[in-house]
Protein backbone atom coordinates (compact mmCIF):
# COMPACT_ATOMS: atom_id res chain seq x y z
CA UNK A 1 0.00 0.00 0.00
CA UNK A 2 3.10 2.13 0.92
CA UNK A 3 4.86 1.33 -2.61
CA UNK A 4 1.76 2.04 -4.09
CA UNK A 5 0.72 5.70 -2.41
CA UNK A 6 4.78 6.70 -2.97
CA UNK A 7 4.54 5.66 -6.83
CA UNK A 8 1.41 7.42 -7.30
CA UNK A 9 3.26 10.85 -5.72
CA UNK A 10 6.04 10.25 -7.56
CA UNK A 11 3.32 9.50 -10.89
CA UNK A 12 1.51 12.93 -9.72
CA UNK A 13 4.88 15.07 -9.25
CA UNK A 14 6.77 14.04 -12.64
CA UNK A 15 2.85 14.68 -14.25
CA UNK A 16 2.84 18.52 -12.41
CA UNK A 17 6.70 18.48 -13.81
CA UNK A 18 5.86 17.97 -17.35
CA UNK A 19 2.99 19.90 -17.46
CA UNK A 20 4.99 22.90 -16.15
CA UNK A 21 7.30 22.03 -18.82
CA UNK A 22 4.53 21.87 -21.34
CA UNK A 23 3.95 26.00 -20.26
CA UNK A 24 7.56 27.24 -20.87
CA UNK A 25 6.17 29.19 -24.48
CA UNK A 26 2.87 30.30 -22.92
CA UNK A 27 4.70 33.91 -21.98
CA UNK A 28 6.25 35.67 -24.74
CA UNK A 29 7.98 39.39 -24.52
CA UNK A 30 5.79 42.17 -25.93
CA UNK A 31 6.91 43.37 -29.50
CA UNK A 32 8.12 46.75 -28.64
CA UNK A 33 10.16 44.87 -26.15
CA UNK A 34 13.36 44.04 -28.82
CA UNK A 35 13.37 47.97 -30.63
CA UNK A 36 13.28 49.17 -26.99
CA UNK A 37 16.02 47.18 -25.41
CA UNK A 38 17.96 47.91 -28.72
CA UNK A 39 17.36 51.61 -28.65
CA UNK A 40 18.24 52.02 -25.29
CA UNK A 41 21.84 50.30 -25.65
CA UNK A 42 22.29 52.05 -28.67
CA UNK A 43 21.95 55.45 -26.14
CA UNK A 44 23.83 53.37 -22.94
CA UNK A 45 26.86 53.43 -25.22
CA UNK A 46 26.33 56.71 -26.86
CA UNK A 47 26.86 58.28 -23.40
CA UNK A 48 29.63 56.23 -22.45
CA UNK A 49 31.69 56.94 -25.45
CA UNK A 50 30.53 60.72 -24.69
CA UNK A 51 31.71 60.03 -21.09
CA UNK A 52 34.92 58.76 -22.37
CA UNK A 53 35.74 61.80 -24.88
CA UNK A 54 34.77 64.30 -22.17
CA UNK A 55 37.55 62.72 -19.27
CA UNK A 56 40.32 62.59 -22.26
CA UNK A 57 39.42 66.07 -23.01
CA UNK A 58 39.53 66.88 -19.28
CA UNK A 59 42.91 64.98 -18.85
CA UNK A 60 43.99 66.99 -22.22
CA UNK A 61 43.22 70.51 -20.09
CA UNK A 62 44.95 69.62 -17.18
CA UNK A 63 47.95 68.44 -18.74
CA UNK A 64 48.04 71.89 -20.72
CA UNK A 65 47.40 73.54 -17.32
CA UNK A 66 50.36 71.83 -15.94
CA UNK A 67 52.76 73.22 -18.50
CA UNK A 68 51.49 76.37 -19.27
CA UNK A 69 51.48 77.52 -15.73
CA UNK A 70 55.74 77.44 -15.29
CA UNK A 71 55.25 78.86 -18.90
CA UNK A 72 52.57 82.04 -17.51
CA UNK A 73 55.33 82.64 -14.41
CA UNK A 74 57.88 82.90 -16.97
CA UNK A 75 56.60 85.32 -19.15
CA UNK A 76 55.39 87.41 -15.99
CA UNK A 77 58.91 87.04 -15.35
CA UNK A 78 59.99 89.08 -18.28
CA UNK A 79 57.15 91.34 -18.78
CA UNK A 80 58.14 92.44 -15.19
CA UNK A 81 61.41 93.00 -16.50
CA UNK A 82 60.38 95.10 -19.47
CA UNK A 83 58.19 97.19 -17.74
CA UNK A 84 59.27 100.51 -19.47
CA UNK A 85 59.07 104.27 -17.84
CA UNK A 86 56.37 106.46 -19.89
CA UNK A 87 57.58 109.40 -21.69
CA UNK A 88 55.80 111.37 -19.00
CA UNK A 89 57.66 109.86 -16.32
CA UNK A 90 61.10 110.14 -17.95
CA UNK A 91 60.21 114.13 -18.51
CA UNK A 92 58.90 114.56 -15.59
CA UNK A 93 62.81 113.22 -14.15
CA UNK A 94 64.11 116.18 -16.33
CA UNK A 95 62.49 118.73 -15.06
CA UNK A 96 63.14 117.94 -11.42
CA UNK A 97 67.01 117.24 -12.20
CA UNK A 98 67.19 120.63 -13.93
CA UNK A 99 65.57 122.48 -11.27
CA UNK A 100 67.77 120.99 -8.43
CA UNK A 101 70.87 120.72 -10.06
CA UNK A 102 70.19 124.30 -11.99
CA UNK A 103 71.22 122.83 -15.49
CA UNK A 104 69.96 123.27 -18.96
CA UNK A 105 66.72 121.05 -19.79
CA UNK A 106 68.43 119.16 -22.54
CA UNK A 107 71.19 117.81 -20.41
CA UNK A 108 68.73 117.30 -17.47
CA UNK A 109 66.59 115.62 -20.64
CA UNK A 110 69.88 113.03 -21.33
CA UNK A 111 70.66 112.34 -17.37
CA UNK A 112 67.28 111.58 -16.63
CA UNK A 113 67.31 108.93 -19.29
CA UNK A 114 70.42 107.58 -19.11
CA UNK A 115 69.08 107.08 -15.42
CA UNK A 116 66.09 105.41 -16.98
CA UNK A 117 67.99 102.78 -18.92
CA UNK A 118 70.57 101.78 -15.89
CA UNK A 119 67.48 101.08 -14.13
CA UNK A 120 66.23 98.82 -16.18
CA UNK A 121 69.67 97.27 -17.07
CA UNK A 122 69.69 96.38 -13.22
CA UNK A 123 66.27 95.38 -12.98
CA UNK A 124 67.25 92.80 -16.55
CA UNK A 125 69.74 91.63 -14.92
CA UNK A 126 67.84 91.16 -11.07
CA UNK A 127 65.16 89.17 -13.34
CA UNK A 128 67.62 86.95 -15.07
CA UNK A 129 69.35 86.08 -11.66
CA UNK A 130 65.85 84.95 -10.44
CA UNK A 131 65.34 83.01 -13.05
CA UNK A 132 68.43 81.05 -13.04
CA UNK B 1 27.71 17.96 -24.07
CA UNK B 2 24.46 19.08 -23.12
CA UNK B 3 21.60 21.56 -24.90
CA UNK B 4 22.24 23.72 -21.64
CA UNK B 5 26.13 24.02 -22.00
CA UNK B 6 25.48 24.86 -26.02
CA UNK B 7 23.10 27.38 -24.77
CA UNK B 8 25.60 29.25 -22.58
CA UNK B 9 28.24 28.61 -25.38
CA UNK B 10 25.81 30.48 -27.67
CA UNK B 11 25.22 33.51 -25.05
CA UNK B 12 29.14 33.80 -24.64
CA UNK B 13 29.66 34.05 -28.34
CA UNK B 14 26.89 36.50 -28.34
CA UNK B 15 29.09 38.31 -25.85
CA UNK B 16 31.86 38.12 -27.62
CA UNK B 17 30.45 39.81 -30.81
CA UNK B 18 28.81 42.56 -28.67
CA UNK B 19 32.43 43.48 -27.28
CA UNK B 20 34.02 42.93 -30.81
CA UNK B 21 30.78 45.57 -32.67
CA UNK B 22 29.48 47.21 -29.94
CA UNK B 23 25.16 47.20 -29.47
CA UNK B 24 24.66 46.40 -33.03
CA UNK B 25 25.52 42.50 -32.02
CA UNK B 26 22.70 42.74 -28.81
CA UNK B 27 19.95 41.95 -31.45
CA UNK B 28 21.60 38.37 -31.51
CA UNK B 29 21.95 38.11 -27.60
CA UNK B 30 18.51 39.24 -27.44
CA UNK B 31 16.43 36.82 -29.65
CA UNK B 32 18.31 33.94 -28.30
CA UNK B 33 17.76 34.74 -24.61
CA UNK B 34 14.57 37.66 -24.47
CA UNK B 35 12.15 34.78 -24.08
CA UNK B 36 13.52 32.92 -21.23
CA UNK B 37 14.46 35.85 -19.68
CA UNK B 38 11.53 37.34 -19.39
CA UNK B 39 9.19 34.60 -18.42
CA UNK B 40 11.86 34.19 -15.68
CA UNK B 41 11.68 37.92 -14.56
CA UNK B 42 7.87 37.31 -14.78
CA UNK B 43 8.04 34.68 -12.09
CA UNK B 44 9.89 37.03 -9.95
CA UNK B 45 8.05 40.66 -10.58
CA UNK B 46 4.37 38.91 -11.15
CA UNK B 47 3.99 41.33 -13.66
CA UNK B 48 5.51 40.91 -17.45
CA UNK B 49 5.56 44.73 -18.00
CA UNK B 50 8.13 45.17 -14.82
CA UNK B 51 9.75 41.76 -15.89
CA UNK B 52 10.30 43.51 -19.82
CA UNK B 53 11.83 46.86 -17.59
CA UNK B 54 14.74 44.28 -15.66
CA UNK B 55 15.29 42.69 -18.50
CA UNK B 56 15.97 45.51 -20.93
CA UNK B 57 18.09 47.00 -18.13
CA UNK B 58 20.36 43.73 -17.65
CA UNK B 59 21.05 43.58 -21.60
CA UNK B 60 22.02 47.45 -21.80
CA UNK B 61 24.24 46.84 -19.07
CA UNK B 62 25.95 43.73 -20.88
CA UNK B 63 25.92 45.88 -24.03
CA UNK B 64 27.96 48.49 -22.25
CA UNK B 65 30.12 45.90 -20.23
CA UNK B 66 30.17 42.59 -22.30
CA UNK B 67 32.89 41.12 -20.47
CA UNK B 68 30.61 40.67 -17.36
CA UNK B 69 29.58 37.56 -19.79
CA UNK B 70 32.32 36.99 -21.37
CA UNK B 71 34.84 36.62 -18.38
CA UNK B 72 32.68 34.27 -16.09
CA UNK B 73 32.60 30.37 -16.23
CA UNK B 74 28.78 30.42 -16.64
CA UNK B 75 27.47 33.46 -18.77
CA UNK B 76 23.64 32.39 -19.27
CA UNK B 77 23.32 31.74 -15.10
CA UNK B 78 25.26 35.34 -14.93
CA UNK B 79 22.98 36.86 -17.25
CA UNK B 80 19.80 35.54 -15.10
CA UNK B 81 21.42 36.73 -12.07
CA UNK B 82 21.35 39.94 -13.13
CA UNK B 83 18.03 39.84 -14.34
CA UNK B 84 16.70 38.60 -10.78
CA UNK B 85 19.06 41.47 -9.38
CA UNK B 86 17.17 44.03 -11.64
CA UNK B 87 13.48 42.55 -10.93
CA UNK B 88 14.04 42.32 -7.32
CA UNK B 89 14.92 46.27 -7.46
CA UNK B 90 11.87 46.78 -9.39
CA UNK B 91 10.15 44.90 -6.78
CA UNK B 92 11.42 47.03 -4.27
CA UNK B 93 10.14 49.99 -5.59
CA UNK B 94 6.79 49.12 -6.28
CA UNK B 95 4.35 49.18 -4.05
CA UNK B 96 2.82 46.23 -2.28
CA UNK B 97 -0.58 46.22 -2.71
CA UNK B 98 0.49 46.29 -6.31
CA UNK B 99 0.87 42.67 -6.89
CA UNK B 100 -1.45 40.55 -8.34
CA UNK B 101 -2.05 36.72 -8.59
CA UNK B 102 -4.02 37.30 -11.98
CA UNK B 103 -3.01 36.84 -15.16
CA UNK B 104 -4.15 39.88 -17.22
CA UNK B 105 -0.47 41.25 -17.72
CA UNK B 106 0.55 38.19 -19.69
CA UNK B 107 1.47 38.56 -23.56
CA UNK B 108 0.34 34.86 -24.61
CA UNK B 109 1.39 32.95 -27.46
CA UNK B 110 -1.72 30.92 -28.77
CA UNK B 111 -0.66 28.04 -31.03
CA UNK B 112 -3.13 26.51 -33.07
CA UNK B 113 -1.52 22.98 -32.15
CA UNK B 114 -1.61 23.79 -28.51
CA UNK B 115 -4.86 25.76 -27.76
CA UNK B 116 -6.56 22.40 -26.16
CA UNK B 117 -3.84 22.92 -23.79
CA UNK B 118 -4.59 26.55 -22.95
CA UNK B 119 -6.29 25.97 -19.67
CA UNK B 120 -3.66 24.17 -18.28
CA UNK B 121 -0.75 26.85 -19.19
CA UNK B 122 -3.30 29.63 -17.64
CA UNK B 123 -3.60 27.04 -14.68
CA UNK B 124 -0.04 26.32 -14.02
CA UNK B 125 0.69 30.09 -14.51
CA UNK B 126 -1.71 30.71 -11.92
CA UNK B 127 -0.24 28.19 -9.36
CA UNK B 128 3.25 29.67 -9.53
CA UNK B 129 2.07 33.03 -9.44
CA UNK B 130 0.50 31.85 -5.88
CA UNK B 131 3.17 30.54 -4.54
CA UNK B 132 6.26 32.39 -3.06
CA UNK B 133 8.93 33.92 -5.28
CA UNK B 134 11.82 32.30 -3.55
CA UNK B 135 9.72 29.10 -4.30
CA UNK B 136 7.99 29.64 -7.87
CA UNK B 137 12.05 30.91 -9.07
CA UNK B 138 13.62 27.32 -8.19
CA UNK B 139 10.80 25.46 -10.20
CA UNK B 140 11.30 27.90 -13.19
CA UNK B 141 15.21 27.58 -13.05
CA UNK B 142 14.66 23.66 -12.41
CA UNK B 143 12.03 22.66 -15.02
CA UNK B 144 12.29 25.36 -17.63
CA UNK B 145 16.30 26.41 -17.09
CA UNK B 146 16.88 22.39 -17.06
CA UNK B 147 19.26 23.68 -14.09
CA UNK B 148 21.25 21.72 -11.76
CA UNK B 149 20.25 22.28 -7.73
CA UNK B 150 24.08 23.62 -7.47
CA UNK B 151 23.47 25.53 -10.40
CA UNK B 152 20.28 27.36 -9.29
CA UNK B 153 21.92 27.28 -5.43
CA UNK B 154 24.81 29.55 -7.46
CA UNK B 155 22.35 31.89 -8.79
CA UNK B 156 19.95 32.32 -6.17
CA UNK B 157 22.74 32.31 -3.51
CA UNK B 158 21.33 29.82 -1.42
CA UNK B 159 22.37 26.31 -0.59
CA UNK B 160 22.16 23.34 -2.49
CA UNK B 161 19.68 21.79 0.62
CA UNK B 162 18.26 25.42 0.62
CA UNK B 163 17.27 25.16 -3.21
CA UNK B 164 15.75 21.27 -3.46
CA UNK B 165 13.50 21.77 0.00
CA UNK B 166 12.32 24.98 -1.92
CA UNK B 167 11.97 22.78 -4.61
CA UNK B 168 10.04 20.05 -2.64
CA UNK B 169 7.69 22.74 -1.28
CA UNK B 170 6.53 24.13 -4.61
CA UNK B 171 6.13 21.00 -6.06
CA UNK B 172 4.08 19.55 -3.44
CA UNK B 173 1.90 23.03 -3.68
CA UNK B 174 1.74 23.22 -7.13
CA UNK B 175 0.52 19.52 -6.96
CA UNK B 176 -2.87 20.24 -4.83
CA UNK B 177 -3.30 23.39 -6.56
CA UNK B 178 -3.07 21.70 -9.97
CA UNK B 179 -5.18 18.32 -8.50
CA UNK B 180 -8.28 20.64 -7.33
CA UNK B 181 -8.72 22.03 -10.33
CA UNK B 182 -8.56 19.40 -12.60
CA UNK B 183 -5.63 20.60 -14.46
CA UNK B 184 -4.22 17.32 -14.43
CA UNK B 185 -6.87 15.47 -15.80
CA UNK B 186 -7.18 17.93 -19.05
CA UNK B 187 -3.22 17.31 -19.36
CA UNK B 188 -3.86 13.59 -19.01
CA UNK B 189 -6.05 13.50 -22.06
Amino acid sequence: MNESSSFDTFDHESKIEAMIHAARFYVEPSEDLRPSVLEAAREYCADQRAEQRLGSFAVAVLVLALIASPLGSYAALLRSSAVTRSASEVQRHATELADRREIGSHWALAEAFSHWRHLQAARLGHSQHRMK
Amino acid sequence: MSSQDLFTDRVRLYAQRIGESSAAALAGLYDLTSQRLVRYATTITRNQHDAEDAVQAALVKVSGQPSLLCDCNHPWSYLLRMVRNESLLILRRRKRWSLSNNLSDLLTRRLVDDLDREDTHRAVWSALRALPTEQSEVVVLKIWEEMTFAQIAEILEVSVSTAASRYRYAIEKLTRKLQVIGAMEVFDE
